[in-house]
């Protein structure tokens, strides 16, 4: 990913999900010999309530794939909260094989 | 007499209308039995067990997506023709369903588009969180067939059909 998608990703989920949201860009383009394919990216967040996760979360993709770098690029995003006993292997994958931004 | 419509569109808005009110039964017919179930955090437990529940929520999935995909591509824009509007981009297609009131916010319209690819991925993540995507689809269902309606009355207003 270049410095200026990673500060919009930056800036985007910490508008969305708290100063103190973790993000992690996973998945295929983790690898930059792999060219191309989803952004795929973890969020971890202080929210809890999942009306305003959910919210967040489609605003959040929208505002994406309508800001400049990436226009016309498919986004994933996983959004696990912070503290919450629900736990799938994808968040730890996420974590130990991609890169936090 | 003047028609208020343009004759040359009338046959591809006529089509457009059709399959948007069968695709718009198949939606409220799965819908309606979807959501009669009460829903809760226990059923979105359930359905890793339950193969007959999780084939009925992919229904519903796609059966949201194509309604949504055809009215934003086909029955919006070719309506919008047949009045002699031609927008260019998806979000002027959006603005004018709008302004003549078809759509009550294009922007809701758009957020819904978002929740297709919410419905599929978070299925198999956090309960609670693919449980309030269903709750956000159930609502969006409803702007949907509220959108295939109007424009049907609008047919109607017009005499589109007893015209065809």
């Amino acid at each position: 990913m270049t410095q200026h998608q990673i500060d919009t990703v930056r800036r985007l989920v910490h508008s969305h999900f708290g100063e103190d949201a973790d993000v992690w860009l996973f998945g295929s383009r983790v690898d930059d010999s792999k060219k191309g394919g989803d952004y795929d990216f973890l969020i971890e967040t202080s929210l809890k309530q999942p009306d305003a996760i959910i919210e967040q979360k489609i605003a959040l993709i929208a505002e994406l794939q309508s800001a400049v770098p990436f226009e016309d690029e498919e986004i994933d995003l996983i959004v696990k909260r912070r503290n919450s006993s629900f736990d799938i292997p994808i968040y730890s994958i996420a974590k130990k094989d991609g890169i936090k931004l | 007499m003047t028609l208020a419509y343009l004759p040359e569109h009338a046959e591809n808005a006529l089509l457009a209308l059709e399959l948007a009110e069968r695709e718009a039964v198949h939606l409220a017919y799965t819908h309606r039995t979807l959501f009669a179930q009460g829903i809760g955090l226990d059923w979105v437990l359930s359905l890793a067990q339950r193969e007959d529940l999780s084939e009925k929520v992919d229904a519903f999935v796609s059966r949201f997506g194509r309604l949504q995909d055809h009215i934003g591509e086909k029955l919006i824009p070719r309506f919008a023709a047949l009045l002699g509007e031609s927008p260019k981009s998806m979000l002027d297609v959006l603005a004018f369903a709008e302004k003549i009131g078809w759509l009550d916010s294009a922007e809701a319209f758009i957020g819904a588009r978002k929740l297709r690819n919410l419905l599929v991925h978070e299925y198999m993540a956090d309960p609670e969180l693919f449980l309030e995507t269903l709750r956000v689809a159930d609502e969006a269902t409803g702007m949907f067939l509220g959108v295939v309606d109007r424009i049907g009355h609008h047919a109607d207003s017009i005499g589109l059909r007893s015209g065809a």
